[in-house]
C-alpha cells in the first residue's frame, strides 16, 4: 500500500522489467493470435476484394464479388434463406426444450445426477461427423425412424430425399443437442433465490404467474447468452448439412457455410468464398448487436436495481 | 565364405560410390557416371528392370525423404505400402513417407496443400480434378516427358490423351490404369427377365431402346428398376456420352470458351433425362439421394438384386459385386443413338500419378514411380488395386496371377467398339459437374422442366465462362 501513489524511480523500473516478462509469457498465445485469428481474418477480408482462385493468379476487383454475391447469385440468396430459416427453426426450439428439460430436472429426487448427465449426453458429441453420419442413417428410408413409423402403420418419409423434409431433419438433430444450455439453465435455476418464490406464493401466486414474473426475469441474462451463442452457431452452421444431404435436395440445406465450401474448397474460387465469409461475419454482427440492443427492454440484472 | 568376401568387397565398392557422388547428385541428373550402382542393383534384383536416369538419381548417397499421398480401401493401401517396402530395401537412401485415406476431401486437401506450398512429392490426382489444377498460369507438376521418365509400357494413343496427364504436349500425370464407364448387368435378373421385358445388352441398343425396356421392367414389377443410377452418375456417364453423340463434342470449347450446345440440344439432353425419371428406367432422386456419388453399392435395393444393372465406372466393379455377391454380373453393350456422330463411351484412367514441380527431390520420385510402373516386382504387388493395368506388362502380370476380373475385362473390351473424342477442360470441370447435377436434380424433383433446365443451364455455363476471363 505504501508504494502506492508515489513510485520510487526503482520501483517503475521493476514495474517495467516485471511488464517484459508478461509480455515474455504472453508471447506463445500472442503469435498465435496473429498468426491463426488476425492474419487469417484480415487476409481473408483482403481477398474477398480480389479474385483470387487457388488455380491462378489474384486481381483486385473492388466491390465485384459482393456486387455478384447480392445482384446476381441465385444461390447466395437461397442460401441466405436457408440459414436464416435454420437458424429461425433451431435456436427457438433449442432454448426452450433447454428450459424444459432444465425445470424438470432442477428438483430433488433420487438419481437426478444420473439423469442429468444422461441428458447432457448428446451435446458432448458436439457438431461431430459421427453424430451427423448416425443422424444419416437413423432417417435413412430404411433406417430406424421408417421402421418406428411403419410399425405404427404410418407412411414412410425420405427424410434425405425430399426437399421438403431434408432441412427440418437437419434442424433436429441441432435442437436435440441442447444439453449445454440445458446445464446452463440448471445453474441459473439454482440460484434464484428462494424468498422470491416464497414472496411469490404469500402474494397467491399460482405456478405460471411464478414462471413468468419471477424464474424468467431471474435467469434472463442466461437465456441472453444462450440465445446470443446459439445464434451465431446455427448462423455458421455447416457439418451436418455438409455430412448428411451435402446441402442437397435441390438445395434445401444449402446454408451460407456450405456454399462458403463449395466455392472456396470445391471450385477454388477462394475470392468470392471470402466474400461470402465476411458476409456471415457481418451477419453475425448485426444480428449480435440487435440482440444487446433489445435486452434493456427484457433482460433483468440485479445490481442494476442498487 | 568366398561368396561372403566378394559380397563384402562389393558393400564396400558400393558404399564409396555412394559417397563419392552422395554430395553433388540429389538434384542433378547424373547421367551414365552411376552405371555401376545399376548394375550393383539389378544384380540385388535379378527381377528388377528400372529405368535409366531415374533409377541412378535415386541410388546417390544422401539421405532422401519423399512424401507420396493416394486415396482408396485397404487393399490399394496394403499393396501400395509393399511397394514401397520394396523400393525402400532397393534404395537405403530414400525414405517414402506415405499420406493415405478416404476418397472424401482428397481432392480439397491437396488444393489447398497446392496452394499453400507444402502438396506432397507425389500425389495420386483424380483425372477431372487435374483439369482445374492445370488451369491459368500454374506449374504445379513435373513434365514427365521432358524429364525422359521410361514411358515404353504404355501405349502412346492412350498416355497421349489429356483425361490421362498429357496436357499441351506436357506428360503432367501417368494413368494409374484403364477405367471407364461401364454397363454392370445383374446376368441373373437379366435372364429371368429376358423374355418377359425382350432386352438384349449383347446386341447394339439405343437410348429410346433402354428408356422402353426400363418402362416395361418397373410395370413387371415395381421393386424393380432397369437401371440403378444417382444424379451424380447420369451427369458423370450419361449425359457427356449423350452430349458426344448428338454433336460430336463436348458441350464447350475450352479455347474460346464457346457453347457447342444451343439451347434445343441442351433441351434434348434434358428431355433424355426427364424419360429417365418419368419411366421409372431408374429410382426416383429422393430415394437416390441419400446414395449420393459413386457409393452406388450402399444403396439396400442393388444389394437386394432389385436393379437389372446400373451405369458406372468399371473400377467400381468390384465394389459393386461384392456388394451382392450371390448374383452372377456381365458387362453389356452400351446404349448408342441412332445417327451418332460418334460413339462417345471410351477408356480412361481413374487416377494420375504426378511429381510435385517444387519438390526438393525430383529425381528420387521419378524414380520411385519408374519401379512402380515399370518393374514386374511392383506391377505383381499392385495387381489391380488401382484398376486394369495401363502398362502392357501389368495387363500380363495380372493375368498370369489371375487377379483380372473377368467382368472388368469383359467391359473393358465392349468400350474398344466405340469412337470417342477428347474431354475439355472446361466440360468437365466441378463447376460445370455441379450445374449440370442440380438441373439433373430438378428435373428428377419435376420442379422444373427441360425447356427451363436447358436455358438455365446455358446462362449458367456463361457465367461460368466469363468469370474464367478466356480471351
Amino acid at each position: 500500500m505504501k508504494t502506492n501513489g508515489k513510485k520510487t524511480g526503482s520501483g517503475r523500473i521493476a514495474y517495467r522489467k516485471r511488464d517484459r516478462v508478461a509480455y515474455l509469457y504472453l508471447l506463445p498465445w500472442l503469435i498465435g493470435l496473429v498468426m491463426l485469428q488476425f492474419f487469417p481474418f484480415f487476409s481473408s477480408l483482403y481477398y474477398s476484394f480480389t479474385d483470387y482462385k487457388v488455380t491462378g493468379g489474384m486481381n483486385w476487383i473492388g466491390l465485384d464479388n459482393y456486387i455478384r454475391l447480392f445482384t446476381k447469385d441465385a444461390d447466395f440468396h437461397n442460401s441466405l434463406k436457408v440459414t436464416v430459416l435454420y437458424t429461425l427453426y433451431t435456436v427457438p426450439l433449442k432454448l426452450t426444450m433447454a428450459l424444459a428439460i432444465a425445470m424438470f430436472l432442477n428438483r430433488d429426487i433420487k438419481g437426478i445426477n444420473l439423469i442429468r448427465t444422461l441428458y447432457y449426453i448428446p451435446s458432448l458429441f458436439g457438431g461431430s461427423v459421427a453424430i451427423a453420419v448416425l443422424w444419416k442413417l437413423m432417417f435413412l428410408d430404411n433406417g430406424v425412424i421408417n421402421a418406428m413409423l411403419t410399425a405404427l402403420h404410418l407412411p414412410n418419409i425420405q427424410f434425405w430425399g425430399d426437399h421438403r423434409y431434408a432441412l427440418k431433419t437437419i434442424c433436429s438433430l441441432e435442437i436435440w443437442q441442447f444439453g449445454s444450455s440445458m446445464v446452463m439453465f440448471l445453474a441459473a435455476l439454482k440460484n434464484v433465490p428462494k424468498e422470491l418464490y416464497e414472496a411469490a406464493d404469500i402474494d397467491g401466486s399460482g405456478k405460471i404467474a411464478k414462471f413468468i414474473h419471477v424464474t424468467l426475469p431471474q435467469i434472463s441474462p442466461i437465456i441472453f447468452f444462450t440465445l446470443i451463442m446459439q445464434t451465431i452457431q446455427a448462423l455458421q452452421n455447416f457439418t451436418s448439412a455438409f455430412v448428411i444431404t451435402n446441402g442437397g435436395p435441390l438445395k434445401s440445406t444449402y446454408v451460407l457455410g456450405m456454399m462458403l465450401y463449395k466455392e472456396g474448397f470445391a471450385y477454388f474460387n477462394m475470392g468470392y468464398a471470402s466474400s461470402i465469409s465476411w458476409v456471415i461475419f457481418a451477419m453475425i454482427v448485426v444480428v449480435t448487436l440487435l440482440l444487446f440492443r433489445s435486452s434493456s427492454a427484457w433482460v433483468f440484472y440485479e445490481d442494476e436495481e442498487k | 565364405m568366398k561368396k561372403r568376401v566378394i559380397a563384402a568387397l562389393m558393400a564396400a565398392g558400393m558404399m564409396l560410390m555412394m559417397a563419392g557422388c552422395g554430395s553433388d547428385a540429389p538434384k542433378t541428373d547424373s547421367g551414365t557416371s552411376d552405371d555401376s550402382v545399376e548394375k550393383t542393383e539389378e544384380e540385388a534384383d535379378a527381377g528388377a528392370e528400372s529405368g535409366e536416369a531415374p533409377a541412378d538419381a535415386a541410388s546417390s548417397g544422401e539421405q532422401v525423404t519423399l512424401r507420396f499421398s493416394w486415396w482408396g480401401g485397404d487393399e490399394r493401401l496394403q499393396a501400395t505400402l509393399g511397394v514401397i517396402e520394396q523400393f525402400e530395401e532397393l534404395h537405403p537412401n530414400v525414405k517414402i513417407e506415405p499420406e493415405y485415406g478416404g476418397s472424401d476431401g482428397y481432392a480439397d486437401k491437396l488444393a489447398t496443400q497446392l496452394a499453400a506450398g507444402t502438396e506432397p512429392d507425389i500425389m495420386q490426382i483424380d483425372p477431372a480434378y487435374m483439369s482445374s489444377l492445370t488451369m491459368g498460369d500454374t506449374d504445379y507438376f513435373v513434365d514427365l516427358l521432358a524429364d525422359g521418365f521410361d514411358f515404353s509400357q504404355f501405349d502412346e494413343n492412350y498416355i497421349s490423351m489429356r483425361v490421362n496427364g498429357r496436357y499441351d504436349g506436357r506428360q503432367l500425370g501417368i494413368p494409374t490404369g484403364m477405367s471407364g464407364p461401364a454397363l454392370l448387368l445383374n446376368q441373373d435378373l437379366v435372364d429371368q427377365l429376358k423374355d418377359e421385358i425382350g432386352f438384349d445388352f449383347t446386341q447394339p441398343f439405343t437410348w429410346d431402346d433402354m428408356i422402353e425396356w426400363g418402362r416395361k421392367v418397373h410395370e413387371y414389377d415395381e421393386t424393380l428398376y432397369l437401371i440403378e443410377d444417382n444424379k451424380d452418375m447420369i451427369e458423370a456417364i450419361m449425359l457427356g456420352i449423350y452430349s458426344m453423340q448428338l454433336t460430336g463434342g463436348t458441350y464447350m470449347d475450352e479455347e474460346t470458351g464457346q457453347q457447342r450446345l444451343s439451347v434445343e440440344q441442351w433441351t434434348e439432353l434434358y428431355t433424355m433425362v426427364q424419360q429417365l425419371y418419368e419411366n421409372n428406367v431408374v429410382p426416383p432422386t429422393s430415394y437416390m439421394a441419400a446414395y449420393s456419388g459413386d457409393a452406388l453399392q450402399t444403396d439396400p435395393n442393388w444389394i437386394a438384386g432389385k436393379y437389372v444393372g446400373a451405369f458406372c465406372h468399371n473400377s467400381l466393379i468390384a465394389n459393386m459385386t461384392a456388394a451382392n455377391p450371390d448374383a452372377n454380373y456381365s458387362a453389356g453393350n452400351l446404349p448408342v443413338m441412332e445417327n451418332a456422330i460418334v460413339g462417345g463411351w471410351k477408356a480412361n484412367c481413374p487416377q494420375l500419378m504426378a511429381v510435385s514441380s517444387r519438390s526438393e527431390n525430383i529425381k528420387e520420385a521419378e524414380a520411385f514411380l519408374d519401379y512402380f510402373f515399370n518393374d514386374p516386382a511392383a506391377q505383381e504387388t499392385l495387381g489391380v488395386v488401382r484398376s486394369t493395368p495401363a502398362t502392357s506388362q501389368g495387363r500380363e502380370i495380372c493375368e498370369k496371377i489371375g487377379v483380372l476380373d473377368p467382368v472388368v475385362a469383359q467391359s473393358a473390351s465392349v468400350l474398344e467398339q466405340y469412337t470417342s473424342v477428347e474431354t475439355d477442360k472446361l466440360s468437365s470441370s466441378t463447376e460445370v459437374q455441379q450445374i449440370l447435377r442440380d438441373q439433373i436434380e430438378a428435373i428428377g424433383f419435376g420442379v422444373t422442366t427441360p425447356e427451363k433446365a436447358a436455358e438455365e443451364t446455358l446462362s449458367l455455363l456463361e457465367n461460368y465462362v466469363s468469370s474464367l476471363n478466356i480471351q
